[in-house]
């Protein structure tokens, strides 16, 4: 198949593309230096598929950024969380009592839970805040089912979300 | 939505990131053709028609993906690691935040003598190097792919996570499964009643409380019954790709179970799953080979949990699945071998003069 000619060069889309990464990098990771290593690796993940890519650049972008910060934030905890019940408390212990670092955590864990539309729905509509006609074009379906993917998604990410957001003390019910 | 997680500073793309970018992109790029080259090599590729690949491709990219290194093997044999992942059900208790976990994992080779071999991997084996179960990695696909080749020492070229809607909807996609009952198959707990039958077709939902059910009445109360429970269905599941692999509709509804339930590795592209339901097809009921895996109980004293690992009767099996030939020196404290009960001997086994 031919290129066709609206695909840019990856040159002139690195910009773009790595301020999408850094974006999703540090809404999950909320640290500078990991969300520079994030941007870094997706991108360089990105020329070497270029070709295959470029028509759909901005989602795979924020597709693998997601994929590289959930990894890390894998790393940074030694033991996998099966039982989270008490991150709440834990997160406190660990001496970073910052709301926005549970609400990060549980972010990521609820993201990990969503079913696969779902999460995608989320990683390309408020992760990366790319535009509902381009998320629906990329996942092939229509604008409708996008906001309704959405939707449901939020729904299920407010439930998770809410025992970060309220008094992280009142947490151990 | 999530501005108030956003860098306070204004993010910009030095040109010390630019170049670090190009220069890992380089080699990463280097790496895929030369992988590209090598698969090239060894395998057709089968026209579908210049609509149909236009079409297929439409369908391919609303698939999730996601971008592993793969161990792939060299002799043209291509091994497929499949992953039941148990996300958490609708409905679920606001405090119960979880990840995904490995319900169910089994390795597809598809052999250059074009035979299919199918290797259950139970979930509670060890991994060696960190003394986890190999599906605590379930939710980084990276890591699990990694740790099971680590593990067993076989290749590993692609990589098929499904969740368990995805599979109810795939049973359903390819018609149901057929499967003979030789007894009565009850578990009050999945909502399980298969009553004896020479042949039967299960729908999505009855295959999957088949494939979790944990307390079918009989079951000597491990792990075992289900993963031969797991085995039949699967092999009942190739069987019905073997039977409906070649026809377009089955191909197209498949990806549309795909697109909403399932994480493929980044190189698996429908045209090449197609091409491996064609290999599937190809093999035939009768050219699929189920194996189980000779493991020991281990009781771990590090955490009080009982895992399992593998016996030196691992060692032949696991090189007919590609793992390079080597001796597996027993495991100080394990208990005698557990050999995994085979499908027939939980009641289960393909219908007979199966087409």
């Amino acid at each position: 198949m031919t290129t066709p000619p609206d695909h840019r060069s990856f040159d002139d889309r690195f910009d773009d593309l790595s301020a999408i990464a850094y974006r999703v990098g540090y809404r999950l990771l909320g640290d500078r230096e990991d969300a520079r290593e994030v941007a870094q690796e997706a991108l360089a993940r990105a020329y070497a598929r270029w070709r295959k890519i470029s028509g759909y650049d901005e989602a795979w972008v924020a597709r693998v950024a997601t994929n590289l910060a959930i990894g890390r934030w894998r790393k940074r905890r030694p033991t996998i969380p099966f039982d989270d019940h008490d991150w709440g408390t834990s997160g406190r212990s660990s001496g970073d009592p910052s709301n926005l670092t549970l609400e990060r955590y549980g972010l990521v864990q609820s993201l990990k839970a969503l079913p696969r539309r779902q999460r995608e729905v989320v990683v390309l509509r408020y992760l990366a805040d790319l535009p509902e006609r381009e998320v629906a074009s990329v996942l092939g379906t229509t604008v409708g089912s996008v906001k309704q993917h959405a939707h449901r998604a939020m729904v299920r990410l407010r439930a998770d979300l809410a025992p970060a957001l309220a008094a992280p003390e009142a947490h151990d019910v | 939505m999530f501005e108030h997680l956003d860098d306070p500073a204004p993010f910009w793309p030095d040109a010390e990131l630019r170049s670090a970018a190009v220069k890992t992109g380089r080699r990463l790029r280097l790496r895929r053709r030369v992988a590209a080259v090598t698969a090239g090599l060894t395998l057709t590729v089968i026209p579908v028609g210049v609509a149909g690949a236009l079409y297929v491709e439409r369908r391919d990219n609303a698939i999730d993906r996601v971008d592993i290194a793969t161990p792939t093997g060299e002799d043209g044999s291509v091994n497929i690691l499949l992953v039941g992942v148990d996300h958490r059900p609708e409905g679920f208790d606001d405090s119960d935040l979880q990840g995904s976990r490995a319900d169910t994992m089994a390795l597809v080779r598809i052999n250059t003598d074009g035979t299919v071999g199918v290797l259950g991997i139970p979930r509670d084996l060890r991994d060696p190097a960190s003394g986890q179960r190999i599906n605590g990695f379930a939710d980084d696909p990276q890591a699990l792919v990694d740790t099971i080749h680590k593990t067993l020492g076989v290749p590993i070229d692609h990589f098929v996570e499904i969740d368990l809607a995805g599979f109810i909807d795939m049973v359903d996609a390819v018609g149901g499964l057929d499967i003979a009952v030789d007894v009565p198959l009850r578990d009050d707990h999945s909502g399980l009643d298969l009553q004896p039958s020479p042949c039967t077709t299960l729908d999505g939902e009855t295959a999957l409380a088949l494939v979790r059910a944990r307390h079918v009445e009989g079951d000597d109360g491990n792990d075992f019954s289900r993963i031969a429970r797991g085995h039949a269905v699967l092999t009942a599941g190739l069987a019905a790709v073997a039977d409906g692999g070649n026809d377009l509709l089955t191909v197209d509804r498949l990806s549309r179970v795909l697109a909403d339930h399932a994480l493929l590795d980044d190189d698996l592209s429908l045209g090449r799953l197609t091409e491996i339901g064609r290999m599937v097809a190809a093999a035939g009921p009768a050219g699929l080979l189920p194996t189980t895996l000779p493991v020991a109980e281990l009781n771990d004293p590090a955490n009080g949990a009982m895992m399992l690992v593998l016996t030196p009767e691992a060692a032949p099996v696991l090189q007919q699945f590609g793992a390079p030939d080597t001796t597996i020196a027993p495991t100080e404290g394990a208990g005698p071998p557990v050999q995994a009960p085979r499908a027939d001997s939980v009641g289960l086994h393909p219908c007979a003069g199966d087409r």
